[in-house]
């Protein structure tokens, strides 16, 4: 579905259509949910903070400007959302990987899993600021420009800290013992 | 070339945005320097499990409740535009997170001392913003409840209503905020199942902050979350809607009311 058919949606949805909203909950729950899910860790949470933010991004669809991509609008209110949430509860334990749909053979599997288990410890041990990076870029797959405006910081910026970001995840992979995986 | 050089050519030969020359650069750098050729091939690890990653799909439960909620929101009530007032309140809310630490301290100091013995709070209403902080103990302290609130409160612009649901959308309580200066509480769950106690302020008090779409969390015994959404309209009217539920008849719950001057 391109940014057009976001926008026709929207102008549905302000004009009282409830379905042409429903549409794009359809379209951006999976990837404002899993944002949720990798920055607290906890199921639960992640689908409240879904929850909220499309009923937050509901009340405030006149606020919307087209200017940027819907999606980049409702994904830093979903990032709003979750940083609150982490910064209020500063509870953080790693996902339960098994959630996952992975197709390996039983050994790949075991392995990819420890890894990835790591990986997410990696990552909820991260600053927050760093965390947020790594999710949009690589669980999101948001270009420079889209995180930037997310986290309303420069192009060139987002690009420095994501060095930042990844030196600081790769150190404590390797300190967690990520490398001695083959 | 110092070391910091080298990692950003790594850094970006991973993310792809190397150039021919730059690469050019790393290859012969790794020649000579194994080390170099762990730590990128260490790197590359990091990166294709990030890779990797996928995403887990939402449960569907997420979709209806939006939609339900967005059905109890309505649109009249949406925000017709982002208006100056929208602005206004943008700056006020602004403003006011900046104290917002500070008069945590004061809320937490006032559910007490409410708790205690009613107090009256209209000395504090033109100096700042001035936040009510209710407690409900248990249902036989229901009545002592709407007696502080009608004794404390002397909201002289604010009028709304706050409506209680439980889970199968069954109105179990209003809190009214009336233009007569007035608050009153009524109670429709019956009240010999019901427990609302006070937990921690801050977190009340940070959320209730007025502004469009804003809410309060909560939590109950079971450590589940409840958020309650409300909206501030225009003419300063407070229209709170809870939509929550009930967990072993036991719910928890702090409210704040909170109104700062503009």
């Amino acid at each position: 579905m391109s940014d057009e058919a976001d926008r026709k949606l929207i102008e549905a949805s302000r004009a009282g259509n409830d379905r042409a909203f429903g549409d794009l909950v359809k379209k951006y729950q999976k990837p404002i949910f899993n944002l949720a899910l990798q920055m607290t860790g906890r199921y639960d949470e992640a689908c409240d903070i879904t929850q909220n933010t499309f009923i937050k991004a509901f009340s405030n669809l006149d606020s919307y400007k087209p200017d940027f991509r819907f999606f980049s609008w409702i994904y830093r209110m979903a990032l709003n959302e979750t940083i609150n949430w982490i910064k209020k509860s500063c509870r953080l334990e790693p996902l339960d990987r098994h959630l996952a749909d992975r197709t390996a053979s039983p050994e790949e599997k075991c392995i990819t899993e420890q890894m990835h288990n790591i990986l997410d410890r990696a990552i909820a041990r991260m600053k927050i600021e760093a965390r947020v990076l790594i999710v949009l870029r690589y669980f999101a797959d948001l270009s420079y420009r889209e995180i930037g405006y997310i986290m309303e910081i420069p192009e060139k910026t987002v690009k420095s800290r994501l060095y930042s970001a990844r030196q600081q995840l790769q150190s404590l992979c390797t300190a967690m013992g990520i490398a001695s995986y083959e | 070339m110092n070391n910091k050089s080298i990692e950003i050519l790594m850094f970006k030969t991973l993310s792809g945005d190397i150039s021919l020359d730059e690469q050019h650069v790393l290859d012969d750098l790794m020649k000579n320097n194994p080390e170099l050729v762990n730590k990128l091939e260490e790197a590359r690890k990091i990166e294709c499990l990030l890779s990797e990653s996928s995403s887990v799909d939402p449960p569907p439960e997420i979709e209806m409740n939006i939609m339900s909620a967005i059905s109890k929101i309505g649109h009249k009530k949406r925000s017709k535009s982002f208006s100056v007032m929208d602005r206004i309140r943008d700056i006020f809310r602004q403003r006011i997170f900046k104290y917002t630490y500070a008069f945590g301290f004061g809320a937490v100091a006032a559910i007490i001392l409410l708790t205690i013995a009613p107090i009256d709070l209209d000395s504090l209403h033109h100096k700042q913003p001035l936040v009510f902080s209710g407690t409900i103990l248990d249902s036989n302290n229901l009545e002592n409840f709407k007696t502080i609130i009608e004794k404390s409160i002397n909201y002289d612009s604010m009028s709304g209503k706050v409506s209680f649901y439980n889970r199968d959308s069954l109105l179990v309580g209003i809190l009214e905020l009336s233009a007569s200066q007035q608050i009153s509480c009524n109670v429709l769950y019956p009240s010999d199942q019901m427990v609302i106690s006070a937990i921690s302020s801050t977190m009340g008090l940070t959320n209730f902050l007025i502004s469009p779409g804003g809410k309060i969390s909560f939590m109950n015994f079971n450590r589940e979350n409840y958020i309650i959404q409300f909206r501030h309209g225009f003419d300063k009217s407070i229209d709170l809607k809870i939509d929550t539920g009930f967990e072993n008849n036991t719910l928890t719950l702090n409210l704040l009311v909170g109104k700062a001057r503009l």
